[in-house]
């Protein structure tokens, strides 16, 4: 976290990301997925900090001793240096893109919602697997799984994705346990299991399915979306809330709720942080603000703290 | 600063409605989309801090409207002086009368009677006069009005410290009399006589408050009797008792002495109930003075309430009818009633003698009309004597005659023997009823002669000259002295026509001493009728006409036996009853036979004895020595106590209009024109605040503040109004046009 924070102070400063106000008036997922990872690739030859990844060491400069085989002689021929890259073929990992497509994500209290952030975000992180040669599957769900994309490595698989990303938001209430039961159920193999959600759920009800993907040995990554106004809640008068999934109406004056939603929304972040640990999940929030090329850095960084499967 | 309606101030209260409209957000129209209210509280509508009240000036303006409202309404006014002078009213009268009579000695109506008296006295002005006086068959002073007079401001104090010790009497109660008195007292005022009584301003300076039971054995007679002013009221303090059933008896012996006891002994007994009673069965008993039952056996009772039952009680066997005794009612919780004090004495015979000639025609002569005249008394027989001038006087008896009528016949040797007992205390009434010109001379002169040697004898008078007058028409009386005892029981109007009472013949009496004979009553020509002259301790009453029809039409006339009966009285006045009752005074004979009290009326109960050996000790300590207070002067002879019967016990009892104890409805007291303020006090209290208000009211109209008030409501609305169009035009214009 303490990386997107300085990410998202970089951000502000609009110097080395790409704007993600420009990149979300896209409307070609996979232009958005193709420039984000391009730029993330990019910029990781020009970044001072991309030394301490292990996915970067696998990119690491070819020093001597190490064996010739290792390095990828595409980059030395964009780039006319020695790079390492050892596991490209030796790690091929499944992946599951897992997206929340409960109403909850439709919102965004600035240009674009949680989704649209969400799903650029899957097409991106399903570009960066698949150039990294991993198979990459695809699920969305509601209250129950919608699509299921079969993790795989071959061509036509990234627009087969972009093609389950491409239907509108239509689900209803955020549940979390029986898509992931599902998805327990569906996914045989050992696979990465990225969850990409809001989370706006009870906590206790993400232990049973997520203890159970973890029993079933799969590693599991959960990356939270949040709006920046779900962060602050930062209202100017009192207003009449309606919950987008439930309908319900509440009115709320801020300068009496806001301390006590600051208040339940950390516990709740608490109670997650108490449940998930002990599985060996990590969980990190996002502001829909924050860039993509963040994302994507603080995922390799997770992967390698919770160790490759 | 003052309000004539104060109550209006609490609008003003709505001056917190626009404050908390103020305070109160406005529940925002628009409704946004959230992701989630997880984490959100419900909130209701709250007050916001006040710090965040942002119309200030707009507050202000409509709580002003609001205040300067409630104000108006209210009606303020400042107080100036003609207020003061008005709080400074004139004190007023009161006169608090407390009946003290023995039906307030019933539970509970004594401690009412002091606690209203006490509230009443307490509530009043501190400038008014209080008196309080206690009621009984008169009034008595315990602050009298010139006490209160004295010290106005002392006078509260004074008159409550006078309700301290204050007690309940046995006497009867005559409201009636009691309030005439208390209106002389009053009229006696001095000052209000002036300025109230006769310019209708009065109707704040003199009250009069009763407080009493107003039972309905009080009388009100005596108000028929005055044109109570109107100016006048009389504040009724209405005390009740615990229990509204009281029962009494009532021996009516004492009320007819004729039948005060029968031949064989038995006593009529009234039983009365009253309208309220619980209960309506009862026992009488016969008691021996020291309270005894005289009989194991008791008479019942049955009396229905409101009702009055009539019972023979049998004189109680082995008792003599003489002897005094107690009738006592059991049954009733009202004790202070239920007991009768009786005793008869023996009757004493006596005579009263005619001398007349028996050679006349009965109906020419007088005795044949004087013998029929009933002069007995209760407790002494009297029969009528006829003698001839010519008997002896000496022969009958030892006992002296009670009185003697005589005709012109009287001897002077007659007349010679009745001069000492005229002289002890005799009464003797003389008819000069023969015509003075007698047909013969010698008869003429025997007449004179008799009639001048006897007045000689008697009175030693030589210049007194009879002589017959003109007979051609008849004579009527006039110039009667009311006021003498023979003619007062004529003086109501309705009784002293004396016209159908023509005389035919009558003598003419000259040269007498005026100074020393009083002329009762004179003849139409000028010439007395009926004269009296004291002889020592006697009188000598001579009548200048006979009563018989060829002299007069007296002995025909209603007039005749009141007139003879009254000259009777005269010289025997009636033996004193055996039945007093609390609030008689004490008579002078009881004096003369030895009794001696200490008080000028009888104020207890019960049966008092002389011991008739000695004549110096008594049965009772209250009767004691104390001539000084008696009311009638002690004329009478010293030894007419010995030709009197001699009482050896008297019974006192309790007024019989005590035992009559239901209410009198208030109403009564309007018949008699008298006007009850049957508010009470609190309600008088009410009266002042109200004419507090008309003042108040009158001040307020004169200075007209609320007018004020609405101008400016009227002001801070226009100003409102302007605040609140600057402002939304202000907002317009911040707004961006789309």
């Amino acid at each position: 976290m303490s990386n997107a924070k300085e990410a998202e102070s970089d951000a502000t400063q609009g110097s080395k990301w790409i704007d993600l106000k420009t990149l979300m008036a896209v409307r070609n997922l996979q232009w958005r997925a193709q420039k984000v990872v391009d730029g993330f690739q990019t910029g990781l030859h020009r970044s001072p900090k991309h030394g301490f990844s292990v996915e970067f060491s696998e990119y690491r400069p070819y020093s001597v001793g190490d064996d010739p085989k290792t390095i990828d002689w595409k980059l030395y021929a964009r780039s006319d240096r020695y790079y390492r890259k050892r596991f490209e073929d030796e790690t091929n990992r499944r992946c599951y893109l897992v997206i929340d497509l409960s109403k909850s994500m439709q919102y965004g209290s600035i240009a674009y919602t949680k989704y649209e952030y969400a799903r650029t975000l899957i097409a991106t992180l399903a570009l960066f697997l698949l150039r990294q040669r991993d198979a990459v599957g695809a699920v969305t769900f509601d209250q129950r799984v919608t699509d299921w994309l079969t993790a795989r490595f071959r061509t036509g698989q990234f627009q087969r994705i972009l093609s389950m990303l491409s239907k509108p938001c239509a689900g209803q209430s955020t549940d979390l346990t029986a898509p992931l039961e599902q998805i327990a159920q569906l996914v045989q193999h050992r696979s990465l299991i990225v969850i990409v959600s809001d989370l706006m759920v009870s906590p206790d009800a993400l232990k049973a399915p997520l203890a159970f993907l973890r029993a079933r040995r799969h590693e599991v990554v959960l990356l939270r979306v949040l709006d920046p106004m779900e962060l602050r809640f930062h209202y100017e008068k009192p207003v009449l809330i309606r919950d987008v999934e439930s309908g319900e109406e509440r009115f709320v004056d801020p300068a009496i709720v806001g301390e006590s939603y600051q208040r339940n929304f950390h516990n709740h972040r608490s109670e997650l942080t108490e449940i998930l640990t002990p599985l060996g999940i990590r969980c990190v929030d996002f502001q829909t603000t924050d860039p993509m090329e963040l994302v994507l850095s603080s995922f390799l960084s997770m992967r390698e703290a919770v160790g490759s499967p | 600063m003052s309000f004539l309606t104060p109550l209006y101030l609490l609008a003003g209260l709505a001056v917190l409605a626009p404050i908390l409209a103020h305070l109160i957000r406005s529940r925002p129209r628009d409704v946004i989309d959230f992701s989630s209210v997880l984490f959100l509280d419900p909130s209701a509508p709250r007050l916001t801090n006040p710090s965040r009240i942002e119309q200030w000036m707009l507050l202000l303006l409509r709580s002003l409207i609001l205040l300067a409202l409630a104000f108006a309404f209210a009606r303020p006014y400042l107080k100036t002086f003609v207020q003061q002078t008005a709080a400074a009213e004139p004190g007023k009268v009161r006169l608090l009368l407390i009946d003290a009579s023995a039906s307030m000695k019933r539970p509970g109506v004594w401690e009412e009677a002091i606690g209203k008296a006490k509230d009443y006295l307490s509530k009043s002005a501190p400038a008014d006069s209080l008196a309080v006086y206690l009621l009984t068959d008169r009034l008595e002073p315990v602050v009298s009005l010139d006490q209160a007079r004295q010290g106005p401001a002392q006078s509260q104090a004074l008159a409550l410290q006078g309700l301290d010790g204050l007690s309940p009497t046995w006497f009867a109660s005559d409201i009636g009399k009691g309030l005439v008195q208390a209106l002389e007292l009053l009229a006696e005022e001095p000052i209000e006589n002036e300025q109230g009584l006769g310019q209708g301003q009065s109707v704040h300076a003199a009250q009069i408050a009763l407080a009493s039971d107003f039972q309905q054995g009080s009388s009100l007679e005596t108000l028929g009797s005055i044109q109570w002013p109107s100016d006048i009221p009389v504040i009724p303090l209405v005390c009740r008792p615990k229990l509204a059933s009281n029962a009494s008896v009532t021996i009516l012996s004492n009320v007819e002495p004729k039948e005060q006891e029968s031949s064989d002994g038995s006593v009529r007994v009234a039983v009365r109930n009253s309208i309220h009673a619980s209960t309506d069965r009862f026992r009488l008993h016969w008691l021996d003075p020291t309270g005894r039952p005289l009989e194991p056996n008791a008479t019942e009772v049955y009396v229905p309430a409101g009702q009055q039952q009539i019972v023979s009680m049998a004189r109680p066997e082995q008792v003599d009818p003489t002897a005094p005794r107690i009738l006592e009612l059991q049954g009733d919780e009202q004790a202070f009633d239920n007991r009768q004090y009786y005793y008869r004495g023996r009757k004493v015979s006596a005579k009263a003698i005619c001398i007349d000639s028996r050679q006349r025609d009965p109906k020419e002569s007088l005795w044949y009309f004087a013998l029929r005249v009933p002069v007995s008394q209760p407790g002494l027989e009297v029969q009528w004597e006829h003698k001839d001038p010519s008997d002896s006087l000496e022969s009958d008896s030892q006992a002296p005659p009670r009185w003697v009528v005589a005709s012109s016949d009287l001897s002077p040797p007659c007349a010679q023997r009745l001069k000492p007992w005229i002289e002890q205390g005799l009464h003797v009434l003389w008819v000069l009823d023969r015509p003075w010109q007698a047909e013969d001379a010698q008869a003429m002169d025997l007449n004179d002669a008799n009639a001048v040697s006897v007045l000689k004898n008697w009175f030693e008078e030589d210049s007194i000259g009879i002589s017959e007058a003109d007979s051609n028409r008849y004579y009527l009386l006039q110039d009667i002295d009311m006021t003498h005892p023979v003619f007062s029981s004529f003086a109501d109007p309705k009784y002293n026509n004396f016209t159908k009472v023509r005389f035919w013949h009558h003598r003419r009496i000259e040269g007498f001493d005026t100074e020393s004979w009083r002329v009762l009553a004179k003849f139409d020509d000028g010439q007395a009728a009926m004269l009296q002259r004291p002889l020592g301790k006697g009188m000598v009453t001579m009548l200048t006409s006979g009563w018989q029809p060829i002299e007069s039409q007296l002995a025909l006339s209603s007039k005749f036996v009141p007139i003879l009966t009254s000259l009777f009285e005269l010289g025997n006045p009636p033996p004193d009853q055996a039945d007093y009752h609390c609030g008689d005074a004490v008579p002078a004979s009881l004096i003369e036979q030895g009794w001696k009290s200490n008080v000028r009326r009888f104020d207890t109960p019960g049966i008092f004895t002389l011991n008739a050996p000695s004549k110096e000790s008594f049965a009772i300590e209250s009767l004691s020595v104390d001539p000084r207070h008696t009311d009638k002067p002690l004329d009478v002879a010293s030894d007419r106590a010995s030709l009197a019967s001699q009482a050896e016990s008297i019974a006192v009892n309790l007024p019989r209009s005590e035992c009559i104890t239901d209410r009198i409805d208030l109403e009564e007291f309007s018949r008699f024109g008298v006007p009850i303020d049957s508010r009470d006090i609190k309600q008088v209290d009410r009266e002042r605040t109200s004419r507090a208000n008309q003042l108040a009211e009158q001040l307020e109209a004169n200075q007209r503040g609320w007018w004020w008030l609405l101008l400016f409501v009227l002001l801070f609305a226009g100003l409102e109004s302007v605040v609140t169009a600057l402002r939304s035009r202000g907002r317009a214009m911040l707004t961006p046009s789309p």
